[in-house]
């Protein structure tokens, strides 16, 4: 295998600086971003019509609670507005030829039927859409014949309780057009009002007095003549499907909560299908509608367009409906054919389903090409194929999760109420189909106990899913503890093996819901029982006595395992990468983002089950691995914004303020009356320059912005529009592109915090988006030009510790171009893993770490310092400065623009059961050891007692799991059965967390004959004497309930990881330790590998306990984010950062102690000062100041004055 | 077609109607049944339990007798099924052990369900109904020696079978959902322990009721005897009769429920003789 470490064979004299990343979920965006951060091109292909992944479907995430749609959010955004990342969405890559360094992969783009550059995204086409059934279309004639529609054989008539009650309201005119009539009497015939009167060979008369406006003679004039035309119908010019909507919209707002049961004869649904559908099926009645069962084409248009919810699809057809089922929510609501993926999308730009779609299929309807605004829609696109250049791929296409029909016992797909996981998570989320409440699918009851059964396609040779999934155990404790937010009578049950909560905080986590009465039982469900009557699930198992049990639930939800998707393991073989027998991508431990093929690498849950941080990890790791050998021709293929020179603002210069109220298409237009708010809002002091776009946002509207600015010569901008968390930088930019400061500009949310809340009070809406403009426009007016700094950005990094993090960080920064300052304290380098021997693939340590330690010291990039400490630290992002003392005594400043923390864990060495005074008491790492030794004759028949938690998971020793010891475990087993197949091996366990791909080797343990026993410290906790006579452990069995004793030879304790003494280090460069005294990562599941300060970041165990393979994935990561700044020449800081006014400061201390990041001092003119490179722009300092001396760019007393006293003004 | 045929034992015993009727169907569907000649117990029962050799050859000598014929084997009853399938596995993997020298083993073993369902006959069914089932509740109900061991049956879907529900809804009635579908009903238990046969048929039948059936319906005759003879020792039940598919068939395709095949159930079929005393001929003549 070639990998990473090594960097490629041939040539990459040029390489071509840009990486295919195949999969825009959390772990391609990442991936993307860290690439296109660090001057490499970037083309994320994504099969699904927008990116976000499976993370977008979550609600929230584990151990934080944070909301995932919030926290993933700004990472789709960034990514669709990075001018680095091309993106190519409901597109796939074909193939792939080439070299490492020089690849050309052949993308396809299937046909959107949506131009992307022009949709705005307001999606008023998925509104207006009215099909919502998959449909039976008619056969196509063939070529040449005609087209001929079909007639009815069976027919039904479809009654209310009543006659129908015609309605006149928002009536369209109907007319004979003389010219036209061709005197059949058709007409006639069909009025049911007898308001057409017609003679033989007369020319046919309508009787405007008795109209109802149902149309009626319209469908009966036939195609030939023409005869009837149509007036007063709004949206008319547009299409009559548009004007069918129009009308069908206004009636709706009419009967809108009342009991209307019958037939109101608007004939609309009648008009759809004959002339929108060209189907003709429906036929108005004395008593109510006629259908022509045989020949409906199951669309739905007739029932989403009639006001009063009349008719039912089932009704009109003889065939089953087939509702067209949204993906997204897991087909627990319906979706249109033309559809924007979910609410958050990027691109944000719906598809057409072109097996649903009518218009694509028989040429009718089209209503949502006549609606569009902006043109968007065409449908005759066709799917493009594109052939791009680059120098290494990534692939990450992510997983699916387990087909849980497949575990029949469980009814899953018969038992409506027994859900998978991911289906709870889409119940769970606000803008899921139920808007987070929590009910049955089979009632829409609120179901109080539910029952989770874990291991659902996970640990189950029987449908070959014998690997753990790794996130289940965490995912369904995260889904019972919000259930119980959610509705806190929910009664939450979770069935499992073993509770695999081994990350970093897990176990906290899982003993919270314990305390939130979600209820844990060990046991695993044979099978469910479904009350036909009730829809209750009875749930049968046997408990830990030994007893068999029923107990009955309201919901049950399967923990479904993930896994590797069949598209997935087509396009791996397409690239030629290798995958194990489940699918997974096979690597190598030491180079554990490369796959079989040079060049491609990858990361994510394809290369086997993992959570998010952890995938956020690879991702960066594997945007490094990809990166490493194209660092020669960075930043080659990037381009970079050119501005004009900004305008400078003279004091006294008059205000001259441009306002734009948007439309957003129908969003806001329809409740507020956005042409009297720019009426208003010329009136107000300072407005130079009011309108009011139907789309702000879109492309043309934003050229438009640019020229107003220019002709106006505006020097304040305010926009009313959506959300400035997606928009803002998007008008900021555009003003800064007029040669504008940005900081010119506020913007008012007349959308979600007005038309979306207030639809039934237009004008009362109108009145508060009025206000909120001018509360926008006083900001405005308030506003000062703020200064982005720029300074230099030193390109070196300093790695403190020299262990395996370490050191492969130190490496990949140099292969990456840039120098490194490697400092450790001990005398050699090697760390933690000196003492360890054997990878889990049974490879030893001290063959790869001799050659790492030969590629570290003889790499002229990196400068190594051993026993040597870091004693001082000062600077900033980018700039900083370090003091080390050196073994001489003497002590050295190195200046450097990042820095790494590697500090690393040893082995915890607890004076526990004879541990360090007994000779036959050892840890993992001892017996490690001793395995590598001359084979003992005496160990044949050696018994082996192992202890797992010994003095982990306990208060008084390690609180946290060390995640490792049952790997280790397993892999010393397995060795010691090996050498020593007659030896007797014991592993005393509470929970086997052998976690993911390493469950095998766990299977494999049972297997081979280690034998495993699980004890609890309360319940069934081991009895251990440990005496130089002998040891003695008495602990009951709970698999056959029986008290064992065993006396074993040896007795050998995983005692886990205790993280290196990094304390004055830590306070020196100010960043936090868990109680544990690892590092605090920025961001638990997003930013895995930054630490809370700019510049700093950190790898391996100092983070948390992990296997060599993970830290390397980290060191590697850690890399790709230090090389997004080190790769920058300058930097800029945001223009909002806390200024202190040195007169009125009275030295109170009050922001030293305030600010969170540690960035305000005490200056030698006595006055407080904060580094506007540290500021985060929190704000915190500004309101706490008692003096009031501290300012905040756009935040400042002045602004929010302003803004109230304009609130409260008329 | 041509089919070979294997009875077993209860076929020619507490079956005897089953038998029957599985013949009169595939007669009126064009399917012939060509008897294995001299076959002998398939193993089931008392022979497997007792040893494995004995419950393997015995199967063993009825696929090498059906081998000479070489079409596919016609199973209904479960017991029979599962082992000679065991049989033909055990063959195809290693004739030799068996002291086989070949084993073409290019004919299936196919149980009577499976084969009814599948989408030709049941529309060749279909198209023969002259008097539908009216819409019967109906609580499929299939056991367990048909569908597992899946590795020994093949069953596709184990535990969650539908083939019954297809067939009753084919004839005209509506199959109830229902979840004991593929529970236990003791049938091997029946002589030794009563008072768990007992119980455990009391909570099927209870369930079958529950779900709104009046009839059960099945394709194992250990089934069937066992669910109807324990009913009357349970209290709350007793009326609920379980019929052979096939019987169901036969009544649905000639249109006549006769009083012979009404006396073989211990439950007395006071449903399906009502449906047929009632007009709900679908061939009717000119009214």
């Amino acid at each position: 295998m070639k990998g990473n470490l090594d960097g490629f064979s041939g040539s990459t004299e040029h390489p071509t600086a840009a990486v295919l990343v195949i999969g825009g979920g959390i772990s391609g965006m990442q991936s993307a971003l860290d690439l296109a951060n660090a001057g490499i091109k970037v083309y994320l292909v994504e099969s699904s019509p927008a990116i976000g992944g499976k993370m977008a479907q979550l609600d929230k995430t584990f151990p934080t609670n944070d909301c995932s749609m919030c926290i993933v959010s700004p990472k789709l955004v960034e990514v669709g507005r990075h001018r680095n990342i091309d993106l190519f969405t409901h597109s796939e890559v074909k193939g792939l030829t080439g070299e490492p360094g020089h690849f050309t992969a052949t993308v396809v783009r299937h046909a959107r039927y949506v131009d992307i550059k022009a949709c705005t995204g307001c999606g008023l086409c998925e509104i207006v859409c009215p099909v919502t059934q998959i449909s039976h279309f008619p056969a196509l004639p063939a070529e040449g014949e005609k087209k001929t529609r079909a007639r009815a054989k069976e027919k039904s008539i479809i009654k209310g309780p009543g006659l129908p009650r015609p309605v006149t309201s928002h009536k369209w005119t109907f007319s004979v057009e003389t010219t036209a009539c061709g005197m059949c009497g058709g007409c006639h015939k069909a009025c049911l009002h007898g308001a057409v009167s017609w003679e033989k060979k007369q020319v046919a008369v309508i009787d405007q007095e008795k109209c109802t406006g149902c149309g009626a003679c319209f469908l009966a004039c036939p195609d030939k003549f023409k005869a009837i035309a149509i007036a007063d119908a709004p949206d008319l010019d547009k299409s009559l499907g548009a004007a069918v909507q129009a009308r069908s919209q206004l009636l709706k707002k009419e009967f809108a909560g009342t009991e209307q049961k019958d037939c109101i004869r608007c004939g609309l649904c009648a008009v759809t299908c004959d002339k929108v559908m060209n189907i003709g099926a429906l036929k108005m009645v004395e008593e109510g509608i006629e259908a022509g069962v045989d020949i409906c084409q199951v669309c739905g248009a007739c029932a989403s367009v009639c006001p009063v919810n009349f008719l039912s699809i089932d009704q009109v057809t003889n065939k089953t409906p087939r509702p067209l089922l949204n993906s997204f929510n897991e087909g627990l609501n319906g979706r249109k054919p033309i559809n924007i993926h979910y609410p958050q999308a990027v691109p944000r730009v719906p598809v057409i389903d072109e097996k649903s779609c009518v218009r694509l299929n028989t040429g009718a309807c089209g209503i949502c090409g006549s609606l569009c605004g902006v043109g968007a829609i065409h449908y005759d696109h066709r799917e493009e194929e594109t052939e791009i250049a680059i120098g290494s791929v990534i692939f990450s296409p992510g997983i699916e999760v387990f087909d849980a029909g497949r575990r029949g016992e469980f009814g899953y797909g018969l038992y409506k109420n027994v859900v998978t996981s991911i289906e709870f998570e889409r119940l769970l989320s606000a803008s899921g189909p139920t808007s987070g409440t929590v009910s049955r699918p089979g009632d829409s009851k609120h179901p109080k106990k539910i029952a989770w059964i874990q291991c659902v396609g996970s640990r189950d040779h029987s449908c070959d899913r014998d690997y753990c999934s790794s996130v289940c155990c965490m995912y369904a404790t995260k889904e019972a503890f919000i259930a119980r937010e959610h509705d806190a009578s929910i009664e939450p049950t979770i069935f499992y093996i073993d509770m695999r909560s081994f990350g970093k905080n897990f176990d906290n986590y899982v003993t919270r819901a314990k305390d939130h009465k979600v209820r844990f039982i060990r046991a695993m469900v044979s099978r469910i029982f479904e009350d036909p009557v009730t829809g209750d699930l009875e749930l049968r198992y046997v408990d830990g006595s030994g007893e068999r049990q029923a107990e009955t639930f309201d919901l049950v939800v399967l923990s479904v395992g993930i896994q590797v998707p069949q598209k997935a393991k087509e396009l791996a073989g397409k690239l030629e990468i290798d995958l194990d027998r489940y699918g997974f991508v096979v690597t190598d431990g030491y180079q554990p983002l490369a796959t079989s093929r040079p060049g491609i690498f990858v990361s994510g849950a394809v290369k086997g089950p993992k959570d998010i941080p952890e995938t956020v990890c690879e991702a960066s790791a594997a945007a490094e691995a990809a990166s490493a050998s194209l660092a020669a021709a960075r930043g080659s293929l990037i381009t970079a914004e050119a501005l004009p020179p900004e305008r400078q603002i003279l004091p006294g210069e008059e205000l001259r303020i441009g306002v734009f109220i948007c439309h957003c298409g129908t969003n806001i237009a329809s409740v507020v009356d956005v042409e009297k708010v720019v009426e208003y809002a010329k009136t107000l002091p300072g407005v130079a320059y009011a309108e009011h776009p139907l789309y702000t946002c879109s492309q043309d509207s934003q050229e438009r912005m640019r020229e107003i600015i220019t002709e106006h010569r505006l020097n304040r901008v305010v926009v009313s529009a959506c959300s400035p968390t997606t928009h803002e930088p998007l008008f900021m930019s555009t003003l800064r592109q007029a040669g504008l400061n940005k900081y010119f500009f506020d913007m008012a949310n007349i959308r979600d915090q007005c038309s979306w809340v207030h639809p039934d009070d237009p004008g009362l809406a109108t009145e508060k988006s009025k206000r909120l403009t001018r509360m926008a426009v006083a900001n405005a007016t308030a506003g000062e030009p703020l200064q982005e700094m720029e300074f230099t950005v030193d390109s070196k990094l300093l790695v403190v510790g020299g262990g395996l993090a370490g050191m492969t960080a130190a490496l990949e920064a140099a292969r990456q171009g840039f120098g490194v300052y490697l400092v450790e304290r001990e005398p050699q380098l090697g760390g933690q893993l000196l003492h360890l021997q054997r990878s889990n693939d049974g490879r030893r340590f001290v063959d790869f770490l001799a050659d790492l330690k030969e590629k570290v010291l003889h790499n002229d990039k990196i400068r190594v310092f051993t026993s040597s400490e870091v004693v001082e630290q000062s600077g900033f992002v980018g700039s900083f400065e370090t003091e080390i003392v050196m073994p001489t005594g003497g002590t050295r400043t190195l200046k450097h623009g990042a820095i790494l923390v590697a500090t690393g864990a040893e082995e915890y060495r607890p004076e526990i059961h004879g541990l360090g005074w007994l000779d036959t008491v050892m840890t993992q790492t001892d017996l490690e050891a001793e395995l590598e030794k001359e084979p003992k004759p005496q160990w044949q028949k050696l018994r082996v007692a192992m202890l797992q938690c010994a003095g982990s998971r306990d208060a008084e020793h390690l609180p946290y799991c060390s995640r490792i010891c049952c790997n280790q475990a397993v892999k010393n087993g397995r060795r010691m059965k090996t050498l020593y197949p007659e030896a007797r091996i014991d592993v005393l366990y509470r929970d086997m967390r052998c976690y993911g791909l390493s469950e095998l080797d766990y299977a494999a343990a049972r297997r081979e004959g280690v034998n495993f026993i699980r004890y609890d410290p309360e319940e069934n906790p081991v009895t251990i004497t440990a005496m130089e006579s002998g040891i003695d452990i008495s602990v009951i069995d709970p698999s056959i309930r029986t008290e064992v004793r065993l006396k074993p030879d040896i007795l050998v304790l995983s005692t886990g990881m205790k993280p290196r003494d990094a304390e004055e280090l830590a306070s020196m460069l100010r960043v936090p330790r868990n109680d544990a005294g690892f590092f605090i990562e920025a961001h638990a599941k997003l930013r895995p590998v930054d630490l809370p300060s700019e510049g700093l970041y950190m790898a391996g165990t100092a983070h948390g306990p992990k296997s060599s393979s993970e830290t390397i994935v980290q060191a590697q990561a850690a890399v790709a984010r230090a090389v997004t700044l080190l790769s920058r020449k300058s930097m800029k800081m945001s223009g909002v950062v806390s200024v202190v006014d040195p007169t009125n400061c009275a030295v109170c201390l009050t922001c030293v102690r305030a600010c969170p990041y540690g960035v305000p001092f005490i200056n030698d003119q006595h006055s407080a000062e904060i580094n506007p490179a540290l500021c985060q722009g929190c704000g915190i300092c500004v309101a706490e100041c008692p003096a009031k001396t501290i300012h905040l760019g756009r935040y400042d007393d002045r602004n929010i004055r302003a803004k109230i006293e304009s609130y409260s003004g008329t | 077609m041509k089919l070979s045929y294997y009875p077993g034992c209860s076929l020619e015993g507490t079956a005897l109607d089953y038998d029957r009727s599985v013949r009169d169907v595939c007669r009126a569907l064009d399917i012939d049944l060509l008897e294995i000649p001299d076959w002998n117990c398939c193993g089931a029962s008392s022979a497997h339990m007792t040893d494995h050799e004995i419950g393997m050859r015995l199967p063993i000598r009825n696929l090498l007798l059906a081998a000479e014929i070489g079409c596919d084997i016609l199973v209904p009853c479960a017991a029979c099924y599962q082992r000679l399938k065991a049989a033909d596995k055990a063959l195809r993997t290693d004739p030799g052990f068996w002291d086989v020298a070949r084993f073409s083993g290019d004919f299936q073993i196919v149980h009577i369900s499976s084969f009814l369902a599948r989408p030709e006959i049941l529309a060749a069914i279909e198209a023969r109904v002259i008097r539908n089932l009216a819409d019967l509740p109906i609580a499929c109900y299939y056991g367990c020696l048909s569908l597992r061991n899946p590795r020994v049956t093949d069953a596709p879907r184990w535990e969650m079978p539908t083939t019954l529900e297809s067939i009753v809804a084919a004839i005209g009635a509506r199959p109830v959902a229902w979840s004991h579908r593929t529970e236990c009903c003791s049938g091997s238990l029946t002589m030794a322990r009563p008072d768990i046969s007992e119980k455990l048929v009391g909570d099927i039948v209870r369930a079958a009721k529950r779900a709104g059936a009046t009839a059960m319906v099945t394709d194992c005759p250990m089934c069937q005897a066992n669910v109807e003879s324990r009913q009357p020792a349970v209290e709350g039940v007793g009326d609920m009769p379980v019929f052979f598919v096939t019987e169901l068939i036969e009544a649905a395709m000639s249109g006549t429920y006769p009083s012979k095949q009404q006396r073989a159930h211990l439950v007395p079929p006071g449903v399906l003789t009502g449906i047929f005393s009632a007009s709900t001929m679908k061939k009717e003549g000119p009214a």
